[in-house]
């Protein structure tokens, strides 16, 4: 890496004197997430930014949440016969399930990043986190139309077994949430240039971060949503459990 | 436990963080009280992501001095092994490299040591911003306090709180660009010594273009000793 580009990563110090925080850029979290991951990796570095970021990404992350879910909810009340409610009890499920899984693994992320050697705050941590959950709604968001034409298409007559579509609906934060864990990866690398480091790091371990942030939440998150499921509606999750069958 | 008394914990819990996060703000929210009430129903009932939040200060307050003293000792820190990896990598030095570079040598060992003032230039203002007269979070309470008791813009008193948060902010200014400067000198020192490593071996491969190279570094280090010059003045 030449000097200047060195010079590139750098935070820049504030430019105003006179006053305390910058004043925010322009675009809201969707486009931070979708094509501005470098400048959410610069404000992730202004301590004064990072209310406003876990505000937005917060937002976001429950937005695509709620739309998935409802899609779900329809989906299911066309072709499984699952009753409307489920409209407000998917949309639910989802977003208690997947925010708590985070929640419940923010102590094990910090951990980790601690282990890997950089000192990164607990706030940064949790931004980072909400990041990848946003990322991980904003493309959900743009899968959509791709799972409404398999569910069109079962209702057709051509496609999978209504149950399995519900289970590909379901499935998808998953599938989804791995291009979210590839922005964090990207992100932890730019961030490595300018984070403090608390001990030398064997090459590729912000792969193996990455890969330990993914683990804990692959394992926490699906019971997660199981729970959430069959607390909020019963009645699809046994559908579900009948595709996977159970 | 049931499911009904895990969720009141966690509501109470929520209701904590929330009341919490309006205690410590800085100042009176100017957005009004259903932003308020909009950010204390959010706050608890998504608590997690707000606490580490809470716990670090207002919301209106930068990065602390406590963060930037970790900070710092993260930088000594990283000096002691810049130096330590330049030094071995000077001593590696053989042949024609070491030939080129003989003149450089005391100066190229005395760069790692020319940032260490720099490094106590930090934490001295570190220090300086930990001073409870410093804390920019009361100065901004005793403006609203004034404010609130009618004194206008043109008051002595007010223009005194003003006139010191004003120097405050100053002092984070010079921390930052101190911090900067040093945080730059740091990181080209490290990529000299990469060269240096570099040089070392690309020197004893017939044909390679290592006069070139050689040439380029004595440039590299021209411009770091520049650079930690600079910092000293």
């Amino acid at each position: 890496m030449t000097t200047s580009a060195l010079h590139d990563t750098l935070p820049l110090p504030p430019h105003d004197t006179q006053h305390a925080a910058p004043p925010e850029p322009q675009g809201g979290a969707l486009d931070l997430v979708l094509h501005g991951q470098a400048e959410l990796d610069r404000q992730l570095l202004q301590p004064e930014r990072l209310l406003g970021l876990t505000e937005r990404l917060l937002a976001l992350s429950v937005i695509g949440l709620v739309v998935h879910g409802a899609i779900i909810a329809l989906v299911a009340a066309a072709l499984a016969d699952v009753s409307l409610t489920a409209a407000v009890a998917v949309p639910a499920a989802l977003v208690v399930a997947f925010l708590a899984a985070l929640a419940i693994c923010l102590p094990s992320f910090w951990f980790y990043t601690q282990i890997a050697g950089l000192d990164a705050s607990f706030r940064l941590i949790v931004v980072q986190a909400l990041r990848v959950q946003a990322t991980t709604s904003a493309l959900l968001l743009g899968a959509l139309p791709v799972f409404a034409a398999v569910a069109l298409a079962t209702r057709l007559g051509v496609g999978p077994e209504p149950e399995t579509v519900l289970t590909i609906g379901l499935a998808m934060p998953f599938l989804v949430g791995l291009r979210g864990l590839s922005a964090l990866r990207r992100s932890f690398r730019a961030l490595v240039e300018v984070l403090p480091i608390t001990h030398l790091r064997r090459p590729g371990f912000v792969s193996r971060l990455t890969l330990a942030w993914g683990a804990v939440y692959s394992a926490v998150a699906p019971v997660a949503l199981w729970r959430a499921l069959d607390l909020f509606d019963p009645e699809l999750a046994r559908v579900v459990l009948r595709a996977l069958g159970g | 436990m049931g499911a009904g008394a895990v969720v009141l914990v966690l509501v109470v819990l929520g209701v904590a963080v929330a009341a919490a996060r309006e205690l410590r703000r800085a100042a009176p929210d100017p957005r009004g009280r259903a932003a308020v009430a909009r950010d204390f129903v959010v706050t608890t009932l998504a608590w997690p992501f707000y606490l580490p939040l809470v716990l670090a200060g207002s919301e209106s307050a930068p990065s602390s001095a406590p963060g930037g003293r970790r900070s710092t000792r993260a930088e000594t820190a990283r000096i002691d092994r810049a130096e330590a990896d330049l030094d071995e990598t000077l001593r590696a030095l053989s042949g024609v490299a070491l030939d080129a570079l003989r003149a450089e040598l005391p100066r190229l060992r005395g760069l790692a040591a020319g940032l260490r003032p720099w490094a106590e230039r930090v934490a001295t203002l570190d220090a300086e911003l930990a001073r409870p007269e410093c804390d920019r979070a009361q100065l901004d309470r005793a403006l609203a306090e004034l404010s609130a008791r009618g004194f206008g813009e043109q008051d002595a008193r007010v223009v005194s709180v003003r006139a010191r948060r004003a120097s405050l902010e100053r002092l984070v200014v010079l921390r930052a660009h101190a911090a900067e400067a040093l945080e730059r000198a740091l990181l080209e020192l490290e990529e000299l010594t990469t060269e240096l490593r570099v040089l070392r071996f690309a020197v004893e491969v017939p044909g390679d273009d290592a006069l070139e190279r050689l040439r380029h570094l004595a440039a590299s280090v021209a411009a770091v000793r520049d650079a930690v010059l600079a910092t000293r003045s």
